[in-house]
């Protein structure tokens, strides 16, 4: 651990620090490296695989929160089996999502509509986060005037001296 | 043990972003009860289905003892399709009920769909119980996935015209019987 | 006269419940020190009518006394003892039961606690608002959940016992009671928040008093969840943990807000701020426990875990919005007294880490509440019926999953205040370089796939970043540094990495299949051989199962995957079979048993690698809260004799959450000037 007092680093200079920088730009470089490296292999997926991303948004339909893909419930062995002759027949997997919406409802599809009031359900959020992140950059820009005026390392300083004085006793002195 | 709370000098602005922010979460958390508070618990019985008023999905193959079933050949006639299996519950309670059905109404057919269960313990638990309609295997659910079936006992009701005009989840009881009566005698009721 | 008893003992809480609001209350309204405290003593006379009607329940549940309605419908002659033990709490009524003598327990010990202030304004609006809690629930009892209703007509003579996959497994004795113990336990922090509004002083102390309340319930919680995952691994036969269904929904939504209020909690303790947004994270997590409760036992959504359809739903749906209407009102009421003072520097700071927690934990909840609720939302909106599931809580769940588990890599290196960014930068370079290093070995040991290499990067990183911290506290301090606040919530975040770490790997790296195996024949899957041996039967005292034997790699005895039929269950339950490994578990199911003596028979296996590092992280985790929650005395009177070189970590430990150093003394804030 570095025994610079913090209060005489410049903050997030950008400058005095390059020799220390080094070991930053190799991990990032290992870090891409790997990552391109670890990337799963982009061959067309079997049909096996694609059964099993289709049946992943279909719900069992005997089951009540499992997904087609994850039971084993023969109605969910019927779902992938239906899937599965849909795919060979050259079907996508949106007509045999609307197949089967066509005899279970709108609600044997786990994922929900994009479109429409059941958007909502995936913009929500979204807007939600931008909302609160601008909230809370405002705050921060707000905060920031607020303490612009006294220097924060000074109290920080205060701040210890007033704990140990409280605590009764000055500290011992540096191993 | 007084405890005070810092006084700061800060904008009444703060206050009042305070209570609007409340009112809003209070507005919102209101309509959300009014939502969970007019919601019918998920029900059982007469269920919606987006077959009603389409042609019913085809039944077509041979029964449990060998003797050829198709629905499409039973026009003219309501048809109940019931999907019922030997190791289901309440199965064996409607199962009496629907005899009854069948032999005060010689005009409405039933047709048995096994579900995930062995042809004989299928016929079996038919023969036990006197039901003398036909009833087809269905190995592979693909019959019951096509009508949308979740788990037996379940029944669709087809009209003369060959269209489903009602679905019927779990047993039927004397309520379902005169509900079906009621289709049967031309009336219909929803 | 179980039933006599049963019902005195409800009517006994209900009564006393509302007799210690109303003593306290006037004593408070008439400022008379002595009449508040000696409504304290109501809550003694709580916990004994919790004790008695759930010894009436349990005497009735274990003797077989059929002429309860609720014995009648959970018991059986033929159910072992532990299971008509837990019995209790496997329906409906059981459960309030359980939760009315959980909460009147936490009253009971709260009153104990702070039986030296008993003439305390905050302490008795805090006592209060729990007895009004209490009276709720007892007065559930006493109507539409009444758990000691006679049955209707003649006695039976059996029952049906409780539902077989309530007595499949010894964990429904731990998992439940836990949970339950979680949920209640937020009730005192609740109860102190309501205290603290009502009588204005909305400082830090009630904060700091509840503190290890809060601990206590957050570790229950996380331990009941994670044992509820496994649980629910092991008997419900699929091979996972976590469907994203309504009622896990509802047990996740409280931890959510819960974790989000220990971590702004620190930042209130330490800096007097934020004091709006955790009183409202509190009042969230309670009500968020009254919502779950209503949505799991009201029967609106379909869940696996609802109880039977019940004339509650109205009653608690009424009590959410008692909860949120006083929560909000008060909040409003006394928004001038709540104005922070004080100011977050920099983003870069440990303070504004915790805010960015904050929001994490915020959008996480949102997200989960949405998801859950939202059938009904699109139902009232415009009638549509449509399913929210696991595509949709995958999707929007891992970008803030991620983002939580590098939150947790930097922030604890982030000092208070303002982030000098050498020493941050030398305090994350080993953490970091742990990240990238697993990440390379992991694609040089053949791993793919960048989600999941990243979530093992980012996990390596942050568990490496808590036991950098650990490391240092403990050279400092010895092992002392495992203790208080710092400490312990280092050692939790490493059983929240590893608990990630499992979670990611297995539903990244999972294999599930069917096997059609004759007798004697061997299978290979996902670099296992399986050897399928036959069947057999099998008699234990509440079922008759068949059982497959299947050996794993031709290792140990062979693992026995079974069809069980339970006494008055028609239908056969798939009792699955796990051989566990440190590498990877094999789960096995009997999918179809032999139609034919002999034939083939159907099983279906799971390869779940890494999951379970996910019940030791659990373990950890609930280790890291009870370290947590001991005082780090001597650990601060130790580290101000050795002064380490690092100012800004001796002011966090000074001022850190330890009771008694920080009780009744009100600190001004630092950075603005003080009054």
């Amino acid at each position: 651990m570095s025994a610079t007092a913090p209060a005489s680093v410049p903050r997030f200079a950008g400058r005095g620090w390059t020799g220390s920088r080094l070991p930053w730009v190799v991990l990032a470089l290992v870090v891409g490296v790997s990552l391109w490296a670890g990337a799963a292999p982009r061959h067309t997926p079997s049909l096996d695989q694609r059964v099993r991303q289709v049946a992943a948004d279909v719900r069992c339909p005997s089951c009540t929160d499992l997904t087609a893909a994850d039971s084993n419930a023969p109605t969910a062995v019927a779902v992938r089996q239906t899937i599965r002759q849909g795919l060979q027949q050259g079907q996508s997997p949106a007509q045999i999502e609307s197949w089967l919406a066509g005899r279970y409802g709108r609600d044997i599809l786990l994922r929900p509509p994009t479109r429409g009031v059941a958007g909502l359900v995936w913009e929500l959020p979204v807007a939600g986060a931008v909302i609160a992140l601008g909230a809370l950059a405002f705050a921060f820009a707000r905060w920031r005037r607020a303490v612009s005026g006294g220097d924060p390392a000074e109290a920080d300083r205060r701040l210890v001296e007033e704990a140990l004085a409280r605590s009764g006793g000055p500290p011992g002195d540096e191993p | 043990m007084s405890e005070v709370t810092t006084p700061v000098e800060s904008t009444p602005r703060r206050g009042r972003t305070l209570r609007i922010v409340a009112v809003v979460v209070g507005v919102i958390a209101a309509a959300f009860i009014a939502v969970l508070a007019t919601r019918q618990p998920t029900e059982v019985g007469q269920a919606a289905s987006p077959l009603l008023g389409q042609p019913a999905p085809q039944i077509d193959g041979a029964s449990l003892d060998g003797q050829p079933v198709s629905l499409a050949s039973l026009q003219g006639h309501y048809v109940l399709v019931n999907f019922f299996a030997s190791w289901c519950g309440p199965c064996h309670t409607e199962l009496p009920n629907l005899v009854a059905l069948a032999r005060a109404h010689p005009d409405l057919k039933v047709i048995g769909v096994a579900f995930n269960d062995s042809s004989t313990s299928a016929s079996g638990f038919l023969a036990s119980g006197g039901a003398e309609w036909p009833a087809v295997a269905d190995p592979d659910e693909h019959i019951a996935l096509s009508y949308g079936v979740r788990a037996p006992p379940e029944s669709y009701l087809v009209d003369p015209e060959g269209m489903v005009v009602a679905k019927i989840i779990g047993g039927i009881d004397q309520t379902r019987v005169r509900s079906i009566e009621d289709y049967l005698s031309g009336g219909g009721s929803r | 006269m179980r039933s006599l008893l049963g019902h005195g003992a409800v009517l006994l809480g209900f009564v006393a419940a509302l007799a210690g609001i109303a003593s306290t209350a006037g004593g408070l309204a008439r400022r008379r020190p002595s009449a508040v405290a000696a409504g304290r003593r109501y809550v003694w006379l709580v916990l004994a009518a919790g004790v008695l009607a759930t010894a009436a329940m349990e005497w009735a549940m274990i003797g077989r006394d059929f002429s309860l309605a609720y014995v009648a419908a959970n018991d059986s002659r033929s159910t072992p003892l532990l299971f008509r033990v837990t019995g209790m709490w496997s329906a409906l009524q059981g459960s309030i039961l359980l939760w009315a003598l959980i909460l009147a327990a936490y009253l009971a010990a709260m009153g104990r606690r702070f039986r030296r202030r008993g003439g305390d304004p905050v302490v008795g609006w805090a006592m209060v608002a729990g007895l009004a809690v209490a009276a709720f629930f007892f007065g559930l009892m006493l109507g539409p959940a009444d758990p000691f209703r006679h049955v209707a007509g003649a006695v039976p003579t059996d029952g049906p016992g409780p539902n077989p996959l309530l007595q499949n497994n010894p964990l429904v004795a731990f998992h439940p009671p836990l949970l339950y113990l979680g949920y209640v336990g937020f009730t005192v922090p609740f109860a102190f928040a309501i205290g603290a509004l009502v009588t204005g002083r909305v400082g830090e102390s009630w904060l700091v008093e509840t503190r290890r309340w809060t601990l206590l319930a957050w570790g229950c919680l996380s331990a009941g969840i994670v044992l509820g995952m496994w649980w629910s691994y092991q008997v419900l036969g699929w091979g996972g943990f976590w469907a994203w269904d309504p009622v896990e929904n509802a047990s996740l939504l409280p931890w959510l807000c819960a974790t989000a209020y220990l971590h702004s909690a620190a930042v209130q303790q330490r800096r007097g701020m934020l004091r709006v947004w955790n009183l409202s994270l509190l009042m969230a997590t309670f009500s968020l426990t009254i919502l779950g409760t209503f949505l799991t036992r009201s029967g609106v959504v379909e869940s696996v875990h609802s109880f039977s359809e019940s004339t509650l739903g109205p009653l608690i749906l009424s009590f959410f919005g008692l909860v949120v209407a006083a929560g909000v009102g008060l909040i409003a009421w006394r928004g001038d007294l709540l104005r922070s003072p004080g100011a977050v520097d920099s983003p870069g700071s440990r303070e504004g880490a915790f805010l960015l927690n904050n929001l994490l934990f915020a959008a996480f909840a949102f997200v989960v509440l949405l998801g859950t609720v939202f059938p009904l939302l699109a139902q009232a909106i415009n009638g549509q019926t449509l399913a929210v599931g696991r595509p949709y809580f995958d999707r929007m769940v891992l970008p803030i999953a991620l983002c939580l588990l590098f939150l947790m890599a930097v922030a604890p290196a982030l000092p208070w205040r303002k982030a000098a960014a050498p020493v941050v930068r030398a305090r994350l370079l080993v953490p970091a370089w742990a990240g990238a290093a697993t990440i390379a070995g992991c694609v040089l040991a053949g791993v793919r796939g960048v989600l999941a290499l990243v979530a093992f990067g980012l996990a390596a990183f942050a568990g490496s970043s808590a036991l950098r911290q650990l490391a240092t506290r403990v050279r400092r301090s010895g092992p002392a540094g495992l203790l208080g606040r710092s400490g312990g919530g280092m050692v939790v975040h490493v059983g929240v990495v590893v608990l990630a770490a499992g979670f990611a790997a297995s539903s990244a790296f999972g294999h599930r299949g069917e096997l059609r195996l004759t007798p004697g024949q061997s299978a290979a899957f996902a670099g296992h051989s399986l050897t399928y041996l036959g069947t057999r039967d099998a008699r234990y005292s509440n079922r008759t199962a068949v059982e497959g034997l299947v050996t794993v790699d031709g290792r140990g005895l062979p693992a026995r995957p079974a069809v069980s039929q339970f006494a008055g269950v028609t239908e056969g339950i798939g009792t699955p079979a796990v051989v566990s490994g440190p590498r990877e578990d094999v789960y096995l199911t009997l999918d179809a048993v032999p139609s034919t003596p002999g034939g083939p028979a159907v099983i279906g296996v799971v390869v779940q690698p890494l999951i379970m590092w996910m019940w030791v992280g659990g373990g950890v985790i609930a280790l890291g809260t009870v370290l947590a929650a001991a005082p780090d005395r001597s650990q601060r009177r130790r580290r101000l004799a050795k002064s380490p070189a690092d100012e800004i970590e001796v002011t966090t430990d000074l001022v850190s959450g330890d009771v008694e150093v920080s009780r009744g003394a009100e600190r001004s804030p630092v950075g603005v000037p003080g009054p």
